[in-house]
C-alpha cells in the first residue's frame, strides 16, 4: 500500500511538469524541449532564493521568475515562429537548452546541490504502520491543487474558455475575435511558471544539477503524449498512471522498470492514435 | 646602499639569467604535452572538474619546479561529455595534435574505447579514476595504463571489513549497470564468506528520480545493513531521499563511490556516520601526502584534494617519473619506462605491473566524520597492496 | 492487391521514363564529386583534419537519413539513432557471435533498420505527427536501456569492441580505420546516398509521397495507397542511417549504448533542420556546418554549449528553411536578375 503512495508521489511530480508542457502545447503547438531546462532553472531559482529568503518565498520567486521569462519567451520566439512549421521552434527549444545550461553552469557552479525540506515539512507520519516522509505528502497536495486551480480556471472563467478553444483550435478561435497573442503569453507564463514550481518542489527529492532536465524531460513528454497533447485531465490521468506502473515496476519487475512509461504511451498510441484523452479527428 | 643596490642588481640578472637558461633549456627539449579529454559539462562535470583541478595543480607545481625532465609541461583540456564516442573524437584530436600522453577520462566505458585506438594514434593513456576490471584486464592494451583502484580491488577490501560487522542481514542497493552490478556481485561473495545473509537485491536504473520504491524494499526486508553502489547524482537523491524515510536510521549504511568527498561536501548531515570504502583521501598520513595536501592549499586556498583529485595526481606523478626516467616524451619510450617500473606516489612507493599495467596500491575504509571540524570520509582501516590489488589480472594477454 | 499490381507497374514505368532524361545528370554530377572525394587526402595532408571530416560525413549521412524522411513524409524522428545504433551494434555482435561472413553483416545492418521500419511503420507513420515522433523517440531509448543492460554479450555500459576480419570486401580493414582512406569511402557513401534519394524523390514514388505528405486524404480518394508508400520512406530512411551506423562501426571498432541515446537523435535532427530539409543535400551541409562549429568552439571554451546554443537559436530565427532554403532563395534570385538582365 505505501507502494501505490510512492507512486502517486511520482505521478503528482510528473503532472505538474507535465502539465505546463500542455498548456504551452495547446495554444503555441510548440514542442518545448527545454521545458526540463525551465525545471531545473526553476530549482536553481528557488534554491538561490530559498538561500536568503526561505522555502515559500524561494518558491514565490521562482514561480514568478519563470512565469516573466515565460511571458517573454512567448512575446520575442514563440510569436514571431507561429508562422513557421514546429520543427523550428523546436529547434529553438533545443537551443534554448543548451544555453540555460551552460549559464546555470556558469552562474551556480558544476557542484551537484542538495536542498533540505523545509522545517515545517521534514518530518515523518505514520502511515499504515510505515514512517513516511511528510514532504512526499506535500508533493500530492500541490498537484492536487495545481490540479483544481487549473481546473476551476479553465471550466468558470472567460480566460479559461478561450483557453480550451485555443488548445482545441488556435485558427477557428483567432478568428472568432480572441486575441490568442495575449492568451499565449498568459499560458506560457503560467506553463513556465508551473515548471519553476515543480522545480522548487523537486529540491529536497533530487540533486540539483544543470543537466537534471535531461532526466526528467522524456518521462514528461511520455505522459504528454499518452494524455493526448492538449487535454489537461488526459495528462492528469496519464501522469498518475505512468507514475503508479512505472513505481509498482520497481518493485516487482525492476529490470523493465525504466521502460514501462514507455510501453504505456505505446499501448496507449496502439488504441486510441489520438491518446487517452485527445480530440477525436 | 651600493651594496643592497648592487644586491639587487645581482639578484635580478641572477633571476634573469636563470629564467633565460630555463627558457632556453626548455626550447631546447621537446615540451611534454599531456592531453586531458575529460567531461567538462554534461552530467559528471562535477567529476571534471575534481580530476582538471588536479592536473592543472601538477602542471604548475611542475613548472615551478624546473619543468619534467627539464622540460615544460603543457596540458590541453577537451570536453567529452563523457560519451564513449566523443571521447574516442576528442582523445584522437588531442593526439593529433601532439598532446599524446593523456589521462584523467571520467567514465569506464569513455577508457575503453580510447584504449584500443592507442597504438595507431601513437600515443598513451593513464587511466586516474575508472574502476572497470576490463582496463587492466581483457581489453589491456600495451599503451593503457592504470593508477587507481580497479573494482577488483575495492570487492577485496569488503571482506576484511565486513568480518568486523555483528550486523547478519544486509541488503544491496547498486545502480543498474556494469559497475554496480559488479560492485552487488563482490558483496554478495563477502557476505558468504562471511557469514552474512543478502536478504534484499536492488538494482534501480541509472539516473532514477524516485527510490522511494526502493528504499521502501530494503525497509520491509528486514535488513540490519545496506551497501550501497550509487555514485554522482544518483547517489546525491537516494542518500536525501533514504535520509526522509529515516533507512539510515535504521540500517548500517556502507558503500562504494556513494559518499565521496564531493558527495559529502553536498549532502552534510545527511551521510554522517556511513562507511565507505576509500581509494584515497587528504586525511592520510604519510609524509608525501601531507606536503601534498598543504601544497594544494596554497594553490586553492581554503579546500583539500578529493579522492578523485588525489588519485589523478598520482596519475601526473606517474607520467612524470616515467618520463624523466625514460628521457622521452615519445609515447613508446614512456610507456616502457612505465611498465615494471616503480614511482614514488603520494600513496608511497608503488609498482606498474607489467603483466597488466595496473599500479599495485593499498585500498582503505573508512567513515563519515568531522575532520578539524569538516565532515569528510576519513580512512579507519588501511588493506596493503599485496591484499587490495590482487592479480595480475589473467585475463590480460599483453 | 492483384488488381492494383499492373496499375501501379505502369505508372513507375511511366514515372521511370520520365526520370531517365535526368538520371544521366545526376549520376555524373555524383560521379565527379566522389571523384573529387578521392583527391582530399592528397590537398589535406592533416590526419587530424581528415579523422574530423571523416566523422562529420558520417554524421552527414545520419542527418540525410533524417531530412528525408521530413521531406517525404512530413514526419520528423526524434529516435533515428535507433538505426544507427542498431546497425553498429549488429556489426559488433556479428563480430563477436561470428554468425555471418562480415561482408553479409554490412548488408544485414543495412537491412535489418530498413525491415524494422517498414513493419514499424505501417503502424506509426499514421499517427498525428508529433505522437510519431515520440514513438520513434520510445523505440530507440527502449534499445537504449537494452544495450545498457545486456552485460553479458554487449558490455552493458562499457559498450563492445567491433571485431573485424581483416579484408572486408577484398579491401585491407586497415583502410577503413585510417583516416585518408575511410574519408574516401564515407564521402562516397554520402554522394551515393544523395544521388540515389535524389533519384527516388523525382521519381513517381518520390512525387507520390510529397503529395501524399500535403494530403493524404486526398490522395487517397485518387485511388493511391498511402500507407506503404509511407512506411517504405521510413525504411529508406532507417537504411540510410544503418549504412551511418555501419561507417561509424567500422571506423571507430568499438560501439556504446550512446550510439542509440536520444542525445545522438537530437543532434542529427538538428543537423538536418539547420541544413533544410526541403534540399535532399540541405541536411549533410547542415551536419558538416555543425560539426565543424562545435568542434571549433569545443577547442576554443568549455562554454561551447552556450554559443552553439545561441547560433542555432539566431539561425533558425533567421532562416527558418535553413541553409539550403537560403540557397535555393539567391540562387532564384540571381537567375531572375540574369533573366531580367538579358530581356
Amino acid at each position: 500500500m505505501i507502494q501505490v503512495i510512492n507512486g502517486l508521489v511520482y505521478g503528482s511530480f510528473l503532472y505538474v511538469l507535465a502539465v505546463g508542457l500542455v498548456l504551452i502545447f495547446g495554444l503555441r503547438r510548440v514542442t518545448n524541449f527545454a521545458h526540463g531546462s525551465f525545471f531545473m532553472l526553476g530549482a536553481y531559482v528557488s534554491y538561490a532564493a530559498a538561500a536568503h529568503l526561505g522555502f515559500w518565498t524561494g518558491m514565490i520567486v521562482s514561480v514568478a521568475a519563470l512565469a516573466v521569462f515565460g511571458a517573454l519567451l512567448d512575446r520575442f520566439v514563440f510569436r514571431p515562429l507561429s508562422r513557421e512549421e514546429p520543427i523550428v521552434t523546436l529547434l529553438v527549444t533545443f537551443g534554448l537548452l543548451f544555453v540555460l545550461e551552460d549559464a546555470v553552469r556558469t552562474i551556480w557552479g558544476k557542484d551537484y546541490i542538495s536542498v533540505s525540506a523545509p522545517e515545517a515539512l521534514s518530518g515523518s507520519v505514520t502511515l499504515f504502520g510505515s514512517q513516511f516522509p511528510t514532504y512526499r505528502l506535500f508533493v500530492i497536495a500541490v498537484a492536487i491543487a495545481v490540479a483544481l486551480g487549473l481546473a476551476v480556471w479553465l471550466r468558470s472563467t472567460k480566460v479559461g474558455l478561450y483557453v480550451r478553444a485555443s488548445s482545441v483550435d488556435p485558427v477557428t478561435t483567432a478568428m472568432q475575435g480572441v486575441d490568442t497573442d495575449r492568451l499565449s503569453a498568459l499560458v506560457v507564463a503560467i506553463g513556465t511558471g508551473l515548471a519553476g514550481l515543480s522545480g522548487t518542489i523537486a529540491g529536497p527529492l533530487m540533486a540539483l544539477s544543470p543537466s537534471m532536465g535531461g532526466y526528467i524531460i522524456i518521462d514528461c513528454f511520455i505522459v504528454v503524449v499518452t494524455g493526448g497533447l492538449t487535454s489537461f485531465t488526459g495528462a492528469f490521468v496519464a501522469a498518475l498512471v505512468i507514475g503508479q506502473f512505472h513505481n509498482l515496476g520497481l518493485v516487482y519487475v525492476p529490470e523493465v522498470a525504466s521502460v514501462i512509461p514507455l510501453l504505456i504511451m505505446a499501448a496507449v498510441l496502439g488504441l486510441r492514435p489520438q491518446g487517452l484523452a485527445g480530440p477525436r479527428k | 646602499m651600493i651594496d643592497s643596490k648592487r644586491a639587487t642588481f645581482l639578484g635580478l640578472s641572477a633571476v634573469a639569467v636563470s629564467a633565460v637558461l630555463a627558457t632556453s633549456a626548455w626550447a631546447a627539449k621537446e615540451p611534454l604535452k599531456i592531453g586531458v579529454p575529460t567531461s567538462l559539462t554534461g552530467p559528471y562535470s562535477q567529476l571534471g572538474d575534481e580530476v582538471k583541478r588536479a592536473v592543472e595543480f601538477a602542471v604548475n607545481e611542475a613548472n615551478a619546479a624546473g619543468g619534467v625532465d627539464g622540460r615544460k609541461v603543457e596540458v590541453r583540456f577537451l570536453d567529452t561529455e563523457a560519451k564513449p564516442d566523443l571521447a574516442r573524437q576528442q582523445a584522437e584530436k588531442l593526439a593529433l595534435e601532439g598532446y599524446n600522453i593523456m589521462t584523467a577520462t571520467i567514465a569506464s566505458s569513455e577508457v575503453l574505447a580510447i584504449g584500443p585506438m592507442l597504438g595507431r594514434w601513437n600515443a598513451l593513456y593513464v587511466a586516474t579514476v575508472t574502476k572497470a576490471n576490463d582496463i587492466t584486464g581483457k581489453q589491456c592494451q600495451p599503451r593503457l595504463f592504470r593508477v587507481n583502484r580497479p573494482d577488483y580491488s575495492d570487492a577485496a577490501v569488503i571482506q576484511p571489513w565486513l568480518a568486523t560487522r555483528s550486523e547478519a542481514k544486509w541488503a544491496i542497493v547498486a545502480a543498474d549497470y556494469a559497475w554496480g552490478r559488479g560492485s552487488g556481485e563482490g558483496f554478495r561473495n563477502a557476505a558468504a564468506a562471511t557469514g552474512k545473509t543478502v536478504v534484499s537485491e536492488n538494482y534501480p536504473p541509472l539516473g532514477s528520480n524516485d527510490y522511494a520504491a526502493f528504499i521502501q524494499k530494503v525497509l520491509d526486508s528486514g535488513a540490519q545493513g545496506m551497501w550501497v553502489a550509487l555514485a554522482g547524482r544518483d547517489a546525491i537523491t537516494f542518500a536525501r531521499q533514504a535520509k526522509q524515510f529515516g533507512l539510515f536510521d535504521k540500517v548500517t549504511t556502507a558503500g562504494i563511490s556513494f559518499t565521496t568527498d564531493g558527495t559529502v561536501k553536498v549532502l552534510g548531515d545527511v551521510v554522517k556516520g556511513i562507511n565507505t570504502i576509500i581509494n584515497y583521501s587528504a586525511t592520510l598520513d604519510t609524509p608525501a601526502n601531507r606536503k601534498f595536501v598543504s601544497d594544494w592549499a596554497k594553490a586553492y586556498p581554503g579546500d583539500s584534494p578529493t579522492n578523485f583529485g588525489g588519485e589523478t595526481y598520482i596519475g601526473m606523478q606517474v607520467i612524470f617519473q616515467a618520463v624523466k626516467k625514460a628521457g622521452s616524451v615519445k609515447p613508446a619510450d614512456v610507456a616502457k619506462a612505465m611498465a615494471g617500473g616503480t614511482f614514488e606516489t603520494i600513496l608511497g612507493t608503488q609498482l606498474m605491473r607489467k603483466e597488466d599495467h595496473q599500479l599495485v596500491g593499498p585500498n582503505y575504509f573508512g567513515i563519515v566524520e568531522a575532520v578539524n571540524g569538516t565532515l569528510r570520509p576519513a580512512i579507519k582501516m588501511t588493506v596493503p597492496a599485496q591484499t587490495a590489488t590482487p592479480g595480475p589480472d589473467a585475463n590480460c594477454k599483453l | 492487391m492483384s488488381s492494383a499490381v499492373p496499375r501501379d507497374k505502369a505508372k513507375v514505368a511511366a514515372a521511370s521514363i520520365a526520370a531517365e532524361r535526368r538520371t544521366p545528370t545526376v549520376v555524373l554530377a555524383a560521379g565527379l564529386l566522389a571523384a573529387a572525394g578521392f583527391a582530399v587526402p592528397w590537398v589535406v595532408g592533416s590526419q587530424l583534419a581528415l579523422t574530423l571530416m571523416t566523422q562529420a560525413v558520417i554524421h552527414a549521412i545520419l542527418a540525410t537519413s533524417i531530412g528525408f524522411m521530413i521531406r517525404q513524409n512530413g514526419l520528423t524522428s526524434f529516435g533515428h539513432a535507433a538505426f544507427f545504433g542498431m546497425a553498429a551494434y549488429l556489426m559488433a555482435l556479428n563480430g563477436k557471435l561470428d554468425a555471418m561472413p562480415a561482408e553479409l553483416a554490412v548488408l544485414a545492418a543495412i537491412a535489418v533498420p530498413a525491415a524494422f521500419a517498414f513493419f514499424a511503420g505501417l503502424i506509426i507513420v499514421r499517427l498525428p505527427a508529433l505522437s510519431f515522433s515520440m514513438l520513434t523517440l520510445a523505440v530507440a531509448q527502449s534499445l537504449y536501456e537494452l544495450m545498457l543492460r545486456w552485460r553479458g554479450l554487449a558490455g552493458g555500459d562499457d559498450g563492445m569492441a567491433v571485431r573485424l576480419p581483416s579484408r572486408l570486401f577484398g579491401i585491407d580493414i586497415e583502410l577503413f580505420q585510417a583516416p585518408s582512406s575511410m574519408f574516401v569511402v564515407s564521402w562516397c557513401a554520402l554522394v551515393a546516398v544523395i544521388a540515389i534519394l535524389t533519384l527516388v524523390a523525382r521519381s513517381h514514388f518520390g512525387v507520390l509521397t510529397v503529395a501524399i505528405r500535403e494530403n493524404e486524404e486526398r490522395a487517397r480518394y485518387v485511388g493511391y495507397h498511402t500507407l506503404v508508400p509511407r512506411a517504405l520512406v521510413f525504411a529508406l530512411s532507417a537504411a540510410v542511417g544503418g549504412l551511418a551506423g555501419v561507417l561509424f562501426a567500422l571506423y571507430n571498432a568499438f560501439v556504446t549504448p550512446g550510439a542509440l541515446h536520444w542525445s545522438l537523435s537530437g543532434e542529427a535532427l538538428i543537423m538536418a533542420v539547420i541544413g533544410g530539409p526541403q534540399a535532399i543535400w540541405g541536411p549533410a551541409l547542415g551536419a558538416v556546418i555543425f560539426f565543424v562549429v562545435k568542434n571549433a568552439m569545443g577547442d576554443l571554451t568549455e562554454h561551447w554549449p552556450a554559443i552553439i546554443g545561441a547560433m542555432l537559436i539566431v539561425v533558425t530565427v533567421l532562416l527558418p528553411q535553413g541553409i539550403s532554403g537560403l540557397l535555393n532563395r539567391l540562387n532564384r534570385l540571381n537567375r531572375r536578375s540574369r533573366e531580367a538582365g538579358k530581356a
